[in-house]
């Protein structure tokens, strides 16, 4: 999974710095995770591109909720 | 579900009861497969099914009385199926050599005295079990009367080579005997138990006593005779004619009374299926065409192989999946209840919510009733399923999205921006009190208000309003402990304002109120009308003059004087009523009940998908969701309120298209707005800054987001935080931006473009992942 | 997988799934599921005496020995099988003594170990009484055992409700542990046992991160096999996570 082409397709607004790809820390039901993302760590805004949040963190949230 | 539950449960399910053929045979030999064999062709599986419950195949085969013709439900739609025959070309085509393993000897020494079909049934019964058995025949020969009967029914080297199973089993047989008084006490001496053929013996005295017929007498159920230890069977010749499955029968029974016996284990319990008995499938014959039992061109030879597999090709294979054969949702699963009744007991047990497919399934029911409806047995997936989720609850182990977004909205209409309780403007009392309902109001603020000022003009003493949620979607969830807040909170406005006569405007609402507040005795807004009288302008301008297909929603199940009321409205209207297949008793769930579309949403697009193809006309819905859930399916669609308080005169209802969960929010708001408006009540909304923010939405964004759930008061909330905080990025091909926001559980994403005063929405998605923060 | 040497068989066959890029990926250099925050939950409630010497049996890449080190101040030795993670451990973290060893015969004396770690190791290991042994050995009295690992919820449930009441993060179940009745042999008594399954939940949703589904990751780690056969082993019996310390008598 390789987000450089949407850090590169995306800017940071709030300072007009780029997205570098960056250890981004997630939790849900008591579990932890991480994914190299692009983000802005000046500012600390993250970007989960679409196919992220609807494919595979949607399957481990169905995994984390199921017990 | 406990261990005794599930048993309940799977007995009411009639699927798995073997159909009448089975039950109406002697040996319970299993006909419904044989057919099935014969109609693939294959001859030797269906051989082997014979093989399975009768002792001599090639004989019974060819001889027997087939009582289960009798019982055949093919019966009165063509005639039964000519089981007797196939089985003889069965027996005859099968060419293969038979194999009897001899079993371990047991030690016990049982005796047969008389070698016709009752007796070698048994000996060959209790050889194949392991016992020593000792067969004596007065003949030189086994088979009784069977060598009398005519060479061409039952040839006479099939006798032999049938029987010739015995020198395998290496049966120790006594040719020759005497049978007397003398051998049967010598025989008392030295077995541990005995059985007497009585067509062998019939007429020799062995100082037992006999029946009406002149046959030993024995214990129909058993076997037994006045002498512990001696059993006896067989005989059908003398009460009537030659049964020779029941000849076979009365071999086998006492066979079995003697293994239990030597087992030391109760002869008689456990025993009432033993025999022809009753069968508890149910199988429709709706439809099935009447064709009549395919005749053999050649009456003395039989069936040929291409008549046989014509004649089996009218098996109906009895089945009952009655439910199944009406609802998606059961079907799509594979299975049926009783089935899915453990499936549950073992996702709950065994599996503890691990399987996801299982809780998905357990809260896929749209809890309408059709299968309890249907079903002989009433059995109810609803109550399995509800039941299900409310232990799901308990163990901790219900998956938080399933439900969440339903009670949300509940919690919205129970909460400030919708609930309302008053009287009507200018009274200070209420004989009558108006619950529209959240739907309703959702989708038709307009005509609900138009329906409460109609109630107001024709009701005396005075029409209150309460506007709220009746909990059904807490109820569908298993939420007990929210159903009965939103019940108390009801039960509390409606003692408040004296227990004035609750009007419903929602079938739902009727239903729920009916089955768990009797006391609040709720009347529908629509036998109201038919009292105090349609509306004239209804009556008269009318919306419609084309035929409409009338969906009763799943609420109205039991409740015929509400259907046949609406039917009465629109005959009145002038509008020309279309019955449609799922309609009166039997409509199935538009996919909003048990809250379907929440936690299976491509479920509840299929059922709706599928309802829609019924017919090429207008719907006419009574119930909101069923309107809006059909509209979204992009059928024309009517909710019958809009009929009678049209907003536009020569208006066209059925084009107005689905409603997004953000306007149905708004559409309450206003219905609260405007009946405080009448009051002279201004309410003094807190406008949010961000509620004030102007967007704009392309219609393919709009659908898109309402499927994945998102409010527009979501969408506002992450621009406004993007643009007051400065916190969002911007795309380098086009400039749009892009935010986010966690207001509680859920996280949104938008993507939207500054326009004028406004935004464009180009689009939203979310997860409920939650963002931490960078790992330094 | 029908017979247990067909199962031994498989095990064989497939790489240690410790060394699967994405189980690496997805447990980071801990390990083993929930990182360090199983050992950390034991040291707060039981602590060891100032100068105590721990053996981290299966040490992997040494995360675990060094975190004690540097957070705790507990010397702890590293001892693995295998030379390739002990390289690499030893070029991560130089300060800690590293061991090549097998569990069944500990290169330790009798008594010199406050406290055994036993991480992710003992359901790989088929002569689980002779590594308890071992671990009574080089343990001092009163030293302690840890051991957290995978176990099927399924079999312990059906052994019935004699077990010990554990604090499940899943409802009331009476779950036994795995190696409860050979720990009592040897000569352990056992004051702590607790399931922490959502750790293979976890696990479970790094995976999906880390190769796209749950049957991506089957197949990488089966090269070959049988998916299903592999899995199988593995997830057979609604597989849980344990956290036990065991004390010597």
């Amino acid at each position: 999974m390789n987000f450089s082409q949407e850090a590169a397709a995306w800017s940071c607004a709030s300072c007009g710095g780029n997205l570098e790809l960056v250890k981004v820390h997630f939790s849900y039901m008591k579990g932890n995770f991480e994914v190299d993302l692009p983000a802005c760590a000046a500012c600390g805004l993250v970007l989960v591109p679409e196919s992220l949040a609807l494919g595979r963190m949607a399957e481990a949230e169905r995994i984390l909720e199921d017990k | 579900m406990e261990k005794n539950e599930l048993i309940e449960w799977e007995n009411k399910c009639i699927q798995e009861e073997p159909p009448e053929c089975n039950s109406a045979c002697p040996l319970h030999v299993d006909a419904r497969l044989l057919l099935k064999e014969i109609q693939k062709g294959n001859w030797d599986a269906a051989y082997k099914v014979l093989n399975k419950t009768m002792p001599f195949p090639g004989i019974l085969g060819r001889i027997c009385d087939h009582p289960c013709e009798d019982r055949c439900k093919r019966g009165p739609v063509g005639g039964p199926i000519a089981i007797g025959a196939l089985e003889r070309i069965c027996v005859e085509k099968f060419a293969g050599k038979k194999r009897v393993q001899p079993l371990p000897r047991k030690s016990q020494k049982i005796a047969v005295i008389g070698g016709g079909l009752a007796g070698v049934t048994a000996a060959l019964d209790l050889l194949k079990k392991g016992f020593c058995v000792s067969v004596f025949e007065q003949g030189d020969r086994l088979g009784g009367y069977l060598w009398d009967l005519p060479e061409q029914l039952l040839p006479r080297e099939v006798i032999s080579e049938e029987l010739s199973v015995f020198e395998t089993l290496m049966a120790d047989i006594h040719f020759g005997t005497g049978l007397d008084k003398t051998l049967f006490d010598q025989v008392c001496e030295e077995y541990d138990a005995l059985i007497l053929d009585r067509d062998s013996l019939h007429g020799i005295d062995l100082s037992l006593k006999l029946d009406s017929d002149g046959l030993i007498d024995i214990d129909p159920a058993t076997g037994t005779t006045e002498r512990e230890g001696v059993f006896a069977g067989g005989g059908t010749r003398f009460r009537g004619g030659f049964s020779p499955v029941m000849e076979t029968l009365e071999g086998r029974k006492p066979a079995l009374s003697i293994e239990r016996m030597m087992q030391k284990v109760g002869l008689t319990f456990g025993r009432e299926n033993e025999g022809p008995c009753s069968s508890r499938l149910f199988t429709s014959t709706e439809g099935i065409d009447p064709l009549p039992r395919v005749v053999p061109a050649d009456a003395v030879k039989g069936y040929t192989e291409e008549e046989a597999l014509r004649e089996a090709e009218r098996c109906i294979q009895c089945e009952c999946m009655e439910c199944v054969k009406k609802c998606l949702y059961l079907e799509r699963y594979k299975g049926y209840p009783k089935k899915y009744a453990r499936e549950i007991f073992n996702n709950e047990r065994i599996l503890f919510g691990a399987a996801h497919q299982y809780n998905v399934f357990t809260n896929s029911c749209s809890t309408c009733g059709l299968c309890e409806t249907i079903c002989p047995n009433d059995f109810s997936m609803a109550d399995l399923c509800l039941e299900a989720r409310r232990t799901m609850l308990k163990l901790k182990i219900m998956p938080p999205s399933f439900h969440e977004f339903a009670l949300q909205d509940m919690a919205f209409s129970n909460g400030e921006p919708f609930s309302l309780c008053r009287h009507a403007p200018g009274t200070t009392e209420s004989a009558w009190l108006y619950f529209p309902s959240c739907q309703l109001c959702g989708t038709a603020p307009g005509e609900v208000l138009s329906s409460y000022r109609y109630l107001q003009d024709k009701l005396s003493g005075g029409v209150g309003i309460l506007l709220h949620c009746c909990g059904a979607p807490a109820f569908w969830a298993g939420r007990e402990d929210l159903f009965q807040t939103a019940l108390d909170e009801i039960r509390d406005s409606w003692e408040k304002m004296g227990r004035p006569q609750i009007i419903t405007a929602c079938p739902t609402c009727l239903n729920i109120f009916q089955e768990h507040a009797p006391e609040l005795k709720p009347v529908s807004l629509w036998q109201i009308m038919l009292e105090a009288g349609i509306p004239e302008a209804a009556c008269v301008k009318g919306t419609t003059r084309s035929t409409v297909g009338v969906v009763d929603p799943c609420a109205t199940r039991h409740n015929q004087v509400e259907q046949q009321g609406i039917r009465s409205i629109l005959g009145a209207l002038g509008i020309k009523v279309e019955e449609l297949p799922l309609s009166g008793e039997i409509p199935e769930c538009c996919g909003y009940g048990g809250l379907m579309y929440n936690a299976n949403p491509t479920l509840s697009r299929d059922v709706v998908a599928r309802r829609t193809s019924a017919s090429d006309n207008d719907y006419l819905a009574y119930c909101a969701m069923c309107r809006d859930n059909f509209a979204s399916a992009g059928k024309r669609v009517s909710h019958l309120i809009e009929h009678i308080f049209p907003a536009v005169e020569g208006g066209d209802p059925a084009a107005r298209s689905w409603v997004s969960w953000s306007d149905r929010r708004t559409n309450r708001c206003r219905v609260k707005e405007w009946v405080l408006g009448d009051l002279g009540e201004r309410e003094e909304a807190q406008v949010e800054e961000y509620e004030k923010l102007k967007l704009t939405m392309a219609p393919e964004v709009r659908k898109r987001i309402d499927e994945r759930r998102i409010l527009e008061e979501d969408i506002r909330k992450v621009i406004f935080h993007a643009e007051t905080a400065g916190k969002k990025m911007q795309s380098r091909e086009g400039g749009s931006y892009l935010a986010y926001l966690q207001p509680e559980n859920v996280t949104f994403w938008v993507e939207y473009s500054p326009d004028g005063n406004g935004f464009t929405v180009l689009n939203a998605y979310c997860h409920r992942m939650k963002i931490v923060g960078l790992k330094k | 997988m029908k017979t247990s040497e067909a199962r031994s068989e498989c095990l064989s066959r497939i790489a240690p799934l410790h060394e699967a890029e994405s189980i690496r990926k997805s447990l980071g250099t801990a390990l083993r599921p929930g990182g360090f925050a199983l050992i950390e939950r034991v040291l707060s409630l039981h602590s060891f005496p100032a100068g105590a010497v721990l053996l981290d049996v299966g040490c992997g890449f040494g995360a675990t020995a060094a975190h004690l080190q540097r957070n705790r101040n507990h010397m702890t030795i590293g001892m693995d099988i295998s030379a390739k993670m002990l390289i690499e451990a030893g070029s991560l973290h130089s300060k800690i003594p590293l061991v090549r060893g097998c569990a069944r015969h500990l290169p330790f004396r009798r008594g010199s170990c406050d406290g055994v770690i036993c991480e992710c190791v003992l359901s790989l290991i088929a002569e689980k009484q002779q590594v308890l042994r071992e671990f009574h050995r080089v343990l001092r009295p009163g030293g302690l055992l840890i051991i957290s690992d995978i176990y099927s919820r399924e079999e312990t449930e059906n052994r019935g409700k004699n077990g010990l009441p554990v604090a499940c993060h899943s409802g009331d179940a009476f779950v036994t542990s795995p190696v409860e009745s050979l720990l009592k042999e040897t000569g352990f008594e056992i004051p702590l046992f607790e399931d922490h399954s959502y750790l293979l939940r976890e696990l479970a949703a790094r995976l999906i991160f880390e190769c796209g589904s749950l049957d991506a990751f089957w197949s990488e780690v089966s090269d070959g096999l049988n998916c299903r056969d592999v899995k199988s082993i593995f997830c057979g019996g609604r597989p849980g996570y344990y956290l036990l310390v065991a004390r010597k008598d």
